[in-house]
């Protein structure tokens, strides 16, 4: 993942873009806790409304790829299909957790040139 | 000069990308992420554009769109609906409010679309002509959000026919949703009532306690309130409450109950039981102080009988027999007002009875009140007695003077009128049928509602201590019942009042009985009158009275006796006079057993009281007579002959 070429695409600075991923982590975070606990107890209207937000946020950043798996679980949940949702949502996790660590990957080589932090 | 910038989304990461990149291309920017926030912040900030979503939770992005095209300040408001399915479905966004609407997609896109419609925020016209939908090429099947809607939309429908009020508020007590059914009973617009202060739509008297109840909400979960009611739109409301937990923050919902119509007819049954025990109050005393009055009343006549005008003592009968007259007029009021009062149901004719009776109403209403009288010349007739509707039109007669203490006019007009189906008098609960209608209007002073809603109870009244008894128009709300009418008022302050009576019109042609009771000359004959009284005093003096009269008289105190001396009495007995209730056989099971020994036998029962389960709701049959206690020498000779004639 090119940060500084996803950021281009989106008319922002690789900093703003960083900013954003690292917003999106941790919304997502709060979206796949709410996912697990709702497919344990069966709370479909709380999967959509996870889903729904999760999604809305992959699509503004371009992750086609977690877009396609969201939509997935939430086809599952439809239909009455919970076979495949807890893995999916693992599946979600593995891949926003790729995504993190490029970020850290992406901060600590800032930090090392000293690009970040103090001088913004 | 800068453009300033309002984003509204509950997604941070939307919020953080929009609020960068407009940011960076100079713009003032304030984000907001609901719409309750973003009502708090256009207090104090006028953006010239506003994106928002239309799916949030609380108030949501069509709401708010409505809410600020209903706030004037901000008329030049630039609203830019930023959503995929609004976009997706092609949602008429201007049937919100908004400017334009651009389809949320990848945010590269997105972003030119967005700068372009602050852009052409510049170029809005007063108008406000909505464009295309901007970014359709960006967006991606919304399945979840469609099944959102959906869902959403089903919930939408069911809270909107729900008739119990619900409101949700968030922990600061601000409201962000109410159903249909609460806007109604909050009585505001909806654009009003969302954002609003819950607590701060009571009463103020009630603002207190609603406030701790809120502040109490682990103790105050689900039903409460019932005992103690919250005032709210002139209405008496329930409340109960459901804490949620939505996104993190505790929301209550609340539900309202206008229990005002329930409150009313427990108020009407507990008016009615009052009635009921007055009744049974005023009849138990009408029994033995009519029998009183009895005794009073015509040994004073009998006395005058035995006093030529300008003797002494004649004065002082005649006070003692007005004083009588005075009480017996009391007990028959209270009688009357309770549904008790045993009428004689003759066919009448209300047009004659108000011709009959405007020279007296002239005399009450006095010179400076102007009587105007309308009747109709075809008008049916009625099936009443005569004396109750007499009784009618003067207390509203009485009722309209007083409310004219400077003068006025006072009309009464009379017509036919046919109510079907489709009457807006039904909802009064007045049948269908044919009625003869008769209202009785003034110029006067009017009334308030809270007044209106009381005239018809007893007791109550708006005259000085003293002046009134409060019972005029219970009386009258009574007769009209009775009769199997029904009365309305319409009155507003300084607006004047007007009485309308509806009495269910009957074919039949005027009786005879009507002119007989005119006479008044006091009425004699030869036949055999049997008088069954327990009242010795009541029952000596009607049977002197009939002696007078050269009638046949035998006597007896109790029902049984009566039976006996039947036995040994081997003429005829053309009439019985008894009493209605008396210890061991009573009079109406002493008059169907002495009828199988005399067929032809006449009936007259005496009372001061009747019995609802005697007389069947009180409406005698014409073939049977009835004496009301206490009697005079006129009413009850004219009441032999006239049953004996019959």
């Amino acid at each position: 993942m090119n940060f500084k070429v996803q950021a281009e695409k989106m008319g922002l600075d690789e900093d703003e873009y960083v900013e954003i991923v690292d917003l999106f982590i941790k919304t997502t975070a709060d979206n796949l806790l709410q996912l697990r606990s709702a497919v344990k107890t069966g709370d479909c209207s709380t999967i959509r409304e996870e889903t729904h937000s999760l999604k809305g946020a992959a699509l503004n950043l371009g992750f086609w790829e977690l877009i396609e798996i969201v939509e997935r679980i939430a086809k599952g949940v439809r239909e009455n299909s919970w076979q495949g949702v807890s893995a999916d949502i693992e599946v979600i996790q593995g891949k926003i957790d790729r995504i993190a660590g490029l970020l850290v990957q992406r901060l600590t080589e800032d930090e090392s040139k000293g690009t970040r932090g103090g001088d913004r | 000069m800068k453009k300033k910038i309002l984003v509204v989304d509950n997604h941070p990461v939307f919020l953080k990308m929009m609020t960068t990149m407009l940011d960076k291309e100079g713009y003032i920017v304030l984000s907001a992420v609901d719409g309750l926030s973003a009502l708090a912040v256009l207090q104090n900030f006028t953006p010239d554009v506003m994106f928002l979503d239309l799916i949030m939770p609380g108030i949501g992005g069509d709401k708010l769109c409505r809410m600020i095209r209903k706030n004037p300040k901000l008329n030049d408001l630039y609203i830019v609906i930023v959503s995929a399915v609004a976009a997706e479905e092609r949602l008429n966004y201007s049937d919100y409010g908004a400017d334009a609407c651009i389809a949320k997609g990848p945010f590269g896109t997105m972003s030119k679309h967005i700068l372009a419609a602050v852009e052409q925020s510049g170029q809005k016209t007063s108008t406000g002509q909505p464009g295309g939908i901007l970014g359709l090429e960006g967006i991606y099947p919304h399945q979840i959000t469609q099944e959102l809607l959906s869902i959403k939309g089903h919930f939408d429908a069911i809270l909107r026919s729900m008739t119990e009020g619900i409101v949700e508020i968030n922990p600061e007590g601000k409201i962000i949703f109410a159903n249909p059914a609460a806007i109604a009973l909050i009585g505001l617009p909806e654009e009003n009532l969302l954002a609003s202060n819950f607590q701060e739509l009571f009463q103020e008297e009630d603002q207190k306690r609603a406030e701790e109840l809120l502040a109490n909400q682990d103790t105050w979960s689900r039903v409460k309130s019932e005992e103690s009611l919250f005032k709210m739109n002139a209405k008496d409301l329930s409340l109960s409450s459901i804490p949620i937990v939505s996104q993190g923050d505790q929301d209550l919902i609340l539900l309202l109950n206008d229990v005002s119509e329930r409150k009313r007819l427990e108020a009407q049954l507990l008016q009615a039981q009052k009635m009921e025990a007055i009744g049974t109050l005023a009849g138990g005393i009408a029994h033995d102080f009519n029998n009183l009055l009895t005794i009073i009343h015509t040994h004073c006549q009998l006395a005058l009988l035995d006093y030529k005008e300008g003797a002494v003592l004649r004065g002082k009968f005649e006070a003692i027999l007005n004083a009588a007259e005075r009480a017996a007029s009391l007990t028959r009021q209270l009688l009357v007002f309770s549904s008790r009062q045993v009428m004689e149901m003759q066919v009448i004719d209300v047009n004659h009875l108000v011709q009959d009776l405007e020279k007296m109403l002239r005399r009450v209403l006095g010179e400076d009140i102007e009587l105007i009288t309308a009747l109709d010349k075809d008008l049916g007739k009625i099936k009443a007695d005569p004396g109750q509707i007499e009784q009618v039109v003067l207390n509203l007669a009485i009722n309209a003077r007083d409310a004219m203490p400077k003068g006025g006019k006072l009309i009464i007009e009379t017509a036919n009128a046919v109510l079907d189906e489709n009457s807006p008098h039904l909802q009064l609960g007045i049948a269908p049928g044919r009625y003869v209608f008769f209202s009785v209007s003034d110029t006067g002073v009017g009334m308030t509602p809270e007044i209106r809603e009381k005239i018809f109870e007893p007791f109550f009244t708006t005259k000085e201590k003293g002046k009134g008894t409060g019972l005029g128009l219970s009386i009258v709300y009574g007769i009209v019942k009775q009769c199997g009418g029904n009365i309305t008022v319409y009155s507003e302050p300084s607006e004047g009042t007007i009485f309308k009576i509806f009495l269910p019109q009957v074919d039949f042609a005027l009786g005879e009985e009507g002119k007989k009771a005119q006479k008044k000359e006091l009425a004699g004959g030869s036949e055999t009158i049997l008088v069954v009284e327990d009242e010795g005093e009541v029952r000596k003096l009607a049977v002197e009275i009939l002696r007078r009269q050269r009638y046949k008289v035998l006597e007896a105190a109790q029902g049984e006796a009566a039976l006996l001396l039947c036995e040994g009495y081997k003429e005829p007995i053309h009439l019985l006079l008894t009493d209605v209730v008396m210890p061991g056989l009573n009079g109406p099971d002493l008059a169907r057993r002495m009828k199988y020994l005399y067929p032809g036998l006449k009936v007259i029962f005496m009372s001061g009281y009747s019995d609802r389960g005697i007389f069947q709701r009180g409406i005698l049959d014409p073939e049977t007579g009835l004496l009301q206690k206490p009697f005079s020498l006129e009413s009850l000779t004219g009441k032999v002959r006239e049953v004996l004639d019959h």
